[in-house]
């Protein structure tokens, strides 16, 4: 396969590719999903710069593993993965040489989200959807990592609890319970957010 | 609503409950309103996020962004190349060859079974016809298909009446 | 000696992984699949506020299809995987049950039920992309059925 037919390539022929060596095939998966994993890092680091190391060692890392992905899903979600878990290793890391909030503690000792008045209009009527994204994205800004990386996992990934649960290295309750609260407060900032406007 | 029931409830939305404990959930759902409005916060709320993640883009050029990539994989190992084995021995190919002989066989029988993938949204141009069977007595059955669209519709009915399907014949639209 | 030994394990291996593949080609015919329980109406809001419109793109099936209503919203939906020759029932509501049956190649056998009566089986394919509406005379309500994203 010439540079002229990447292009064109499936990925499944960008693969095969790349796995015997091919470094002009990677180059062209590449190009074609860096967006889509650098948001997702950035959707849970917050930080563009954290976000474009960790993408790019996400792809070093996809290079080094190609052999190992069979295409038992997409490539794209292959990688996602990938850097999924090197956001996780991160955090873990940046939490251990931060102190806890208070905000984070309340969180996790439980309890101010069944207190929340139940949002009853649906804060996301007669928004357009661009417009829907920036106030998503602004309040999810405001969650901790914790609850952030849970809501990312389960409405973005489309994960299930379980597959949460081992990806985070915590129970199956606990993945409930930050769900919880974090769809719970990404309504209230919602309903905020609409008032401002 | 106690914490429990809460998160059943949120269990329940996201499809993680069995059958007979989603069934009793969305009884309760239907007879309790702080249970109901408690749902469709989190139905709205869900429903909004999922469809709603930004599209966000690498803030460097594809050559920058790429040349950092690619100097971090010449760091490492370089990929061993493919090297075609000389032809030695036939001794030396008589295991290989036998396996190979096998495997060909497998893969031969195997080979109508494996499934092609579709590519997304295109609509089968094959011949597969719907095929309905209906389980009660004197009951009908029409079918209406979009070959364009790609669906198809199945109405079973009992009477003539109850169909709700419009003044349009099946197969009345291209 | 030693390289013909090799050769041996190698072929042995490689005779291993194919028959590993064939079993694994059987079990990548699982079918992701996406079923909703939705209800037709004429009136621009459901009488149940709770109940959300249909989302855009089934919402425009629905519409070309020749059925009385002009409005859908969704009572519940499931999304659940298949296994090749597996079959999958789940309810949509305390009166309608459907059962999938993956028949392999994308093709897969809907039976509806209401009131736990079966009403009738549909087999067709059901490649990505395309959408299997079906309903009786159980009141307004439709079963939407594909694959899911």
């Amino acid at each position: 396969m010439s540079g002229k037919d990447f292009t064109n390539a499936k990925d499944d022929a960008l693969v095969k590719a790349a796995r015997r060596g091919n470094m002009q095939a990677f180059e062209e998966l590449v190009a074609r999903h860096r967006d889509k994993i650098f948001a997702r890092a950035f959707s849970m680091m917050r930080n563009e710069d954290d976000a474009v190391d960790l993408s790019q060692e996400a792809w070093v890392k996809g290079w080094q593993r190609l052999k190992q992905f069979q295409g038992e899903s997409s490539f794209a979600t292959w990688m996602t993965r990938i850097v999924i878990n090197l956001c996780l290793d991160q955090l873990r890391r940046q939490k251990r040489h931060r102190t806890e909030s208070i905000e984070g503690m309340d969180e996790e000792s439980g309890g101010v989200e069944r207190q929340m008045p139940v949002v009853t209009v649906n804060p996301t009527e007669r928004l357009e959807r661009g417009e829907l994204r920036k106030k998503i994205d602004g309040a999810m800004g405001k969650l901790s990592e914790e609850h952030r990386t849970v809501l990312v996992l389960h409405e973005f990934e489309e994960m299930e609890y379980k597959e949460i649960a081992k990806t985070v290295d915590c129970s199956i309750g606990t993945v409930m319970s930050r769900l919880f609260y974090a769809r719970r407060k990404m309504a209230a900032l919602l309903v905020d957010l609409r008032k401002e406007k | 609503m106690s914490e429990e029931q809460q998160l059943r409830l949120q269990a329940f939305l996201d499809g993680e409950l069995p059958e007979s404990d989603a069934r009793e959930v969305l009884a309760w759902t239907q007879r309790d309103a702080d249970a109901a409005a408690l749902l469709t916060e989190l139905r709205n709320t869900r429903a909004a996020i999922a469809k709603s993640e930004l599209h966000l883009s690498v803030p460097e050029t594809r050559e920058f962004y790429w040349s950092k990539i690619e100097r971090e994989i010449q760091k490492l190992e370089p990929v061993e190349k493919e090297i075609a084995a000389p032809i030695l021995n036939w001794r030396r190919l008589l295991w290989p060859l036998g396996t190979a002989a096998i495997c060909f066989v497998v893969a031969m029988m195997e080979i109508p079974r494996v499934n092609i993938v579709q590519p997304v949204a295109v609509v089968s141009q094959d011949t597969d016809e719907t095929v309905v069977e209906t389980d009660q007595a004197n009951s009908d059955a029409t079918t209406y298909r979009d070959e364009a669209d790609g669906t198809t519709l199945v109405w079973f009915s009992a009477a003539a009446d109850a169909n709700p399907i419009s003044g349009k014949m099946p197969g009345a639209i291209n | 000696m030693k390289l013909f030994s090799a050769t041996k394990i190698i072929s042995a291996a490689m005779l291993f992984l194919l028959l590993a593949g064939v079993s694994a080609r059987a079990a990548s015919g699982d079918l992701k699949l996406e079923a909703q329980l939705v209800i037709g109406s004429n009136d621009t809001k459901p009488k149940d506020a709770g109940l959300k419109p249909v989302a855009s793109d089934i919402g425009k099936k629905l519409k070309k299809l020749p059925l009385k209503w002009d409005h859908y919203y969704v009572v519940s939906e499931k999304k659940f995987s298949v296994g090749n020759g597996n079959t999958k029932k789940t309810s949509l509501s305390t009166q309608c049950d459907i059962s999938v049956k993956n028949l392999g190649d994308q093709r897969v056998e809907l039976t509806l039920a209401s009131k736990g009566q079966n009403v009738g089986k549909i087999t067709q394919s059901l490649h990505k992309g395309q959408t299997l509406v079906a309903g009786g005379d159980a009141d307004n309500s439709i079963v939407v059925l594909r694959q899911a994203d």
